[in-house]
């Protein structure tokens, strides 16, 4: 048998690693992995294992927190990473973006009271915002060139300007309809917000040929 | 409250819990065995170096911030990291790389000398990396600068010098024992074409999109500008453009309009010269390319060239061509260069099952009446720790693992003094007896065994 070149070295004999999250985008990421012809049973088991291999062993899926992906891919331990373009652009991340599944599509917004329109304090104090999102709040009213202070907020946003905790919130918005039953309102749009395949630097050139086979498949996936 | 005597008053630390016991966050000891092995890499890589003209210096540990402020000198600004000078009072910044210190010297000092100037250089760069996940503020580099060898853009004497200093980068990586590491070559004037093709208000934001290939953010950017259809294809055409050499076939079919298309054809030529040269040399199947690369744009201004192992999850050793570098200190002359980021190559080593970088000479403790071999030892190269007082051979063992000395030599008290000694192999308990000559001849075994 002859010798593999160093290029084919670089290439066989390893399961390709994803990184990918639990909770919302997993469940809408299985039926498209599904349909790209991704053996998806070992990401439906019903357990607590973080490591799951598919039967032919060409797939390693590593189950994340959603905020975790781009550290295990930037390190390079995982391959390619699932991920939404908040959690990647609020976390930051050296790594290439290469898919955009468009699953997962809702916006990142500014949201208050209603009939308490968006604008800045008249007694100077800076508004208040209660996010998630601190690094991208502070970006997008940066360019507004007014001065906010976050208060970090993990979940529940929307009580924060309800009692007063905030001025204003900036959070994900699908539907709208957790702002309309607590009272609140979409100001302005920061950015749409859709899920993304991202790859490590390294491995998107050493393991090139399985990485655009799989994201080949995903696009086709797409399709059908 | 009596005053401590050593410490001028200040209460003494807690050596576990303090946090003052710490280096400050992003900075870290190195301890052995891995500073050994970080050593030994730098020694090798720059005794490479050497064999190929290129003489060491030394560079200031920070620079003023007022003569990095020029030019292609602000390259990696966001990462400064700044202070006060105490004595001048000026903004100061700790060095984030070595180049444009070796570009300064070189301008000032070597300016009347003959070229090509050849120049080496290691050493620790200090950065404040942020929106990554990755943020090592000490890194520690290994590199060189061949300053005054350029040409035209595909000229053989540019295709030359380029590919030899690219061939430089995979002997040094395999001197160290990385030698099958793909090499990844680009050129910065594709992408620099490219972009000049988009309204400015826009570049900034292309350029961000491009630097992660984010293909369904750039057609959103180039939608929104209007730019015509022809540029998008050719753009987008351009992201898909890496892989094996045969992209270079691929990216030459891409219609590439006309006010760029000579300065594209050119790179892309200049490309396919240093590529037919390391093809030549046998390294046709270890190379990579990546024809829009879109990073530093304003530094690089011809080939670029980087190595890929896996490990690090990023280039183990990257540089290129920066022929305006030495104009910010008002010398003419092209200029290419890299360097190795060692902490990078020590993980891709160690990922490659390479046991890398560490002294191929024993290390070993000496106790008991043994201590008279010490010297004997040492003439050989050997390490010798001579423990003081009378301890145990348990006692030297103790102290060998705790260090991590690979053995303990001990005189035999049934013989006679001074004619024979051992070498214990720590871990395994091994031993073997003889004369001190038949010692040093057992290295080889003795450093098999502790391998």
């Amino acid at each position: 048998m002859p010798k593999p070149s160093t290029r084919e070295e670089a290439t066989t004999s390893r399961p390709l690693t994803i990184a990918v999250p639990k909770g919302r985008i997993l469940q809408q990421l299985v039926p498209r992995l599904s349909r790209s012809g991704t053996d998806v049973q070992s990401l439906l088991d019903d357990d607590r294992t973080l490591i799951r291999m598919d039967d032919a062993g060409q797939l390693r899926f590593l189950l994340l927190k959603p905020d975790d992906v781009p550290t295990y891919v930037e390190y390079g331990v995982a391959d390619l990473g699932i991920v939404g373009r908040d959690s990647l652009q609020e976390r930051g991340g050296d790594v290439y973006i290469p898919l955009d599944l468009e699953i997962g599509r809702c916006h990142l917004a500014v949201a208050g009271k209603k009939g308490q329109p968006l604008r800045e304090r008249e007694d100077g104090r800076p508004l208040r915002v209660g996010t998630k999102f601190t690094g991208l709040a502070q970006q997008h009213f940066k360019k507004k060139g007014w001065p906010i202070e976050t208060v970090y907020l993990q979940g529940s946003v929307e009580l924060a300007p309800l009692v007063g905790l905030t001025d204003v919130i900036v959070d994900l918005v699908e539907s709208g309809r957790t702002l309309e039953e607590n009272g609140l309102e979409e100001f302005e749009t920061i950015q749409e917000v859709s899920t993304v395949v991202i790859a490590n630097r390294v491995a998107m050139k050493l393991h090139q040929t399985e990485i655009q086979r799989f994201l080949k498949a995903l696009t086709a996936g797409a399709a059908s | 409250m009596s005053r401590d005597p050593v410490s001028g008053g200040a209460p003494p630390l807690s050596p576990v819990r303090d946090s003052l016991a710490s280096p400050p966050a992003g900075l870290r000891d190195v301890l052995y065995p891995e500073s050994a092995r970080i050593r030994g890499l730098c020694r090798r890589l720059m005794g490479c170096f050497s064999t190929h003209g290129y003489d060491p210096v030394m560079t200031p540990l920070y620079e003023t911030e007022h003569a990095l402020r020029r030019g292609v000198l602000r390259r990696g600004e966001s990462e400064w990291i700044r202070f006060v000078d105490p004595d001048s009072g000026e903004v100061s910044v700790l060095r984030r790389d070595m180049t444009p210190q070796v570009a300064r010297m070189a301008a000032s000092r070597f300016r009347n000398r003959p070229v090509p100037w050849k120049i080496s250089y290691e050493g620790q760069v200090s950065r404040r990396m942020r929106g990554r996940s990755k943020r090592p503020r000490q890194v520690t580099q290994v590199g060189v600068e061949c300053i005054g060898l350029g040409g035209a853009l595909g000229s053989d004497p540019a295709v030359q010098t380029d590919s030899d200093t690219a061939v430089l980068m995979a002997e040094a990586a395999a001197a160290v024992g990385l030698g099958q590491a793909q090499i990844e070559l680009g050129h910065a004037g594709v992408a620099r074409a490219l972009l000049s093709l988009v309204p400015v208000e826009v570049r900034g934001g292309l350029r961000q999109a491009l630097v992660p290939k984010d293909q369904a953010q750039v057609k959103r950017i180039l939608q929104g500008a209007q730019v015509p259809q022809e540029v998008v294809d050719c753009i987008c055409g351009f992201m898909d453009a890496y892989g094996d050499p045969s992209v270079l076939g691929q990216a030459r079919k891409i219609s590439v309009p006309g006010p760029v298309s000579n300065a594209v054809a050119g790179a892309l030529n200049h490309v396919q010269g240093v590529t037919a040269r390391l093809e030549r040399l046998g390294m046709g199947d270890r190379l990579h390319l990546d024809l829009l690369e879109p990073r530093d744009l304003t530094y690089y201004s011809g080939l670029r060239f980087g190595l890929l192992s896996p490990g690090p999850g990023e280039l183990v050793a990257s540089g290129g061509r920066y022929d305006g570098l030495l104009h910010s200190y008002g010398v003419e002359q092209p200029a290419i260069g890299f360097a190795f980021d060692v902490g990078h190559l020590l993980w891709a080593l160690e990922c490659d099952g390479a046991s890398p970088g560490m002294d191929v000479l024993p290390r070993v403790v000496c106790a008991g009446p043994s201590g008279q071999h010490a010297q004997a030892l040492r003439e050989q190269g050997w390490s010798v720790n001579v423990l003081p007082g009378s301890p145990t051979l348990g006692d030297a063992l103790a102290y060998a693992r705790q260090w991590n000395y690979q053995g303990v030599v001990w005189s035999d008290p049934d013989t006679a003094a001074g004619e024979l000694a051992a070498v214990r192999v720590v871990d395994s308990r091994e031993a073997r007896w003889g004369t001190v000559e038949a010692m040093v001849k057992s290295a080889g075994w003795f450093l098999k065994r502790n391998s």
